[in-house]
């Protein structure tokens, strides 16, 4: 598949997150899936689906608190795996993406920080618009700021995923042809750090306070 | 539609149209008014029946396009009660403007409170455990989608549910609304799913556990060391990025090293 229609997917399912919907597909074990399917090996996207979300389960994005964007970083991680899925070193592949996808989550966290600012300078044009008694421009204002953000993640998700296919699959080759047999603890090791993360979300569901 | 209401008529398409305008409510999202914008645009499907002229839409979104925050689905139960309050100052109560910025000034507590704690805390873990518990079991790539349908549904079903019924709430018992919002109400809701959570969790940890235990013992050892170790380091600095790079860089040393 291109990867600009699979930045499309992307960018659209991550609509789903905080902005638009907000019913569960942009979690990784709906888009993970689905990016299997359209990349061939809806199996493996399967796994993946289940790997990243035990990662980023405890990670939510409630009211202005801002989060690592696990679930753009999960559909960019799993498109890199698909992606490389034939290279023969699986543990390499899978070692290399999660990384990838953390700081992708990083990345993430930052431009919804900066997308809030600016929906903030289209807040005073609303009102300038209000004043000027423009109110049907307002749920276009709407549209254009969700447009917006499609195009950031758009952009993200295009250059992190052709920039990587770029160096990637010599990398893997590179790495995986010294280390892939140590490289057996992965995958262990990606869902041990998941598990961590999974314990203050208990304590969090049974606590008598507000969630923070 | 509706028994004893003054000013122009909402139907019940209108009712949905304002139901499909809340799923974007959060979509201009911002730092100054949080979700007012969104709030705002969900009255479009009516902003005609409740404004009679270009001054009255002016002050009407005055009005809401200041400071609003809520839970994205609980935020439908302010959308009925200012739909009903609008409603009533288009046919002459001149006193709403002010208790309805009174209202949802009230409201933004319990609303993001009761559907943070029953959402976000609860429903959405519950669910999303349950997929993974069922994702994991399943054996073959139809019963894995079925799972995720499934999951979909116990996760939207309430979600749907809160949305419009808040709305509709909302609008019919504006002054009381506070007895619809109360953390008690959904308690029974909330336990349903916490026992969910529970039950999903011991199941997942079974499923999961045998396949771990069928791993080499030293893969054991990774995964229960690296869990212990990301725990505690996120106990100390509470960076998440930090914790999984510097665990996942550590463990993949002493895999280098010694397996």
């Amino acid at each position: 598949m291109n990867i600009a229609l699979l930045s499309a997917v992307i960018s659209f399912l991550s609509l789903d997150i905080t902005i638009a919907f907000q019913v569960l597909i942009s979690s990784p074990i709906f888009a993970c899936p689905l990016l299997g399917w359209l990349l061939g090996d809806v199996r493996l996207g399967f796994e993946l689906g289940f790997i990243f979300q035990l990662l980023w389960l405890g990670r939510i994005p409630a009211g202005a608190a801002i989060v690592p964007e696990g679930n753009i970083a999960s559909m960019i991680a799993t498109a890199l795996v698909l992606f490389n899925s034939e290279s023969g070193y699986p543990n390499t592949t899978l070692g290399i993406a999660f990384m990838e996808g953390i700081v992708v989550s990083y990345l993430g966290a930052l431009l919804t920080i900066f997308y809030r600012k600016l929906n903030g300078r289209l807040l005073d044009f609303i009102l300038f618009e209000v004043e000027h008694l423009h109110f049907r421009l307002i749920p276009v204002l709407e549209a254009v700021s969700m447009g917006i953000y499609l195009i950031m993640v758009f952009f993200l998700t295009y250059v992190v995923i052709e920039g990587s296919q770029q160096f990637l699959p010599s990398w893997i080759r590179s790495v995986g042809r010294l280390f892939e047999q140590q490289l057996i603890v992965v995958k262990p090791a990606i869902l041990g750090i998941g598990l961590a993360f999974v314990f203050p979300l208990i304590r969090e569901a049974f606590s008598k306070n507000m969630v923070k | 539609m509706e028994k004893n209401v003054t000013g122009p008529r909402i139907t019940r398409w209108d009712f949905f149209k304002i139901f499909i305008a809340s799923f974007f409510m959060q979509a201009v999202w911002n730092f100054r008014s949080l979700i007012s914008v969104g709030f705002s645009v969900c009255f479009f499907p009516v902003l005609g029946k409740l404004c009679e002229n270009r001054e009255a839409k002016r002050e009407f979104f005055h009005r809401h396009l200041r400071f609003f925050n809520a839970h994205p689905y609980f935020a439908s139960f302010a959308l009925g009660v200012s739909l009903r309050l609008e409603q009533m100052r288009s046919s002459g109560e001149l006193q709403i403007p002010d208790m309805l910025d009174r209202l949802k000034e009230v409201l933004i507590g319990p609303l993001g409170a009761v559907g943070d704690r029953l959402f976000w805390a609860t429903i959405k873990p519950a669910s999303l455990i349950f997929g993974m518990f069922w994702l994991l079991l399943a054996p073959n790539t139809p019963l894995k989608v079925a799972a995720l349908v499934a999951t979909f549904l116990v996760y939207n079903v309430p979600h749907f549910y809160f949305r419009y019924k808040g709305l509709r709430e909302g609008y019919d018992h504006p002054m009381d609304i506070h007895k619809y919002v109360n953390q008690k109400r959904f308690e029974n809701l909330r336990k349903t799913y916490l026992a969910m959570f529970v039950v999903s969790l011991i199941a997942l940890a079974i499923v999961f556990g045998y396949r771990v235990f069928q791993m080499h013992p030293a893969l054991i050892a990774v995964f229960v060391c690296s869990s212990v170790y990301a725990f505690l380091f996120n106990k100390v600095i509470k960076n998440f990025y930090l914790v999984c790079l510097a665990t996942f860089t550590f463990f993949l040393t002493v895999g280098i090293l010694f397996f």
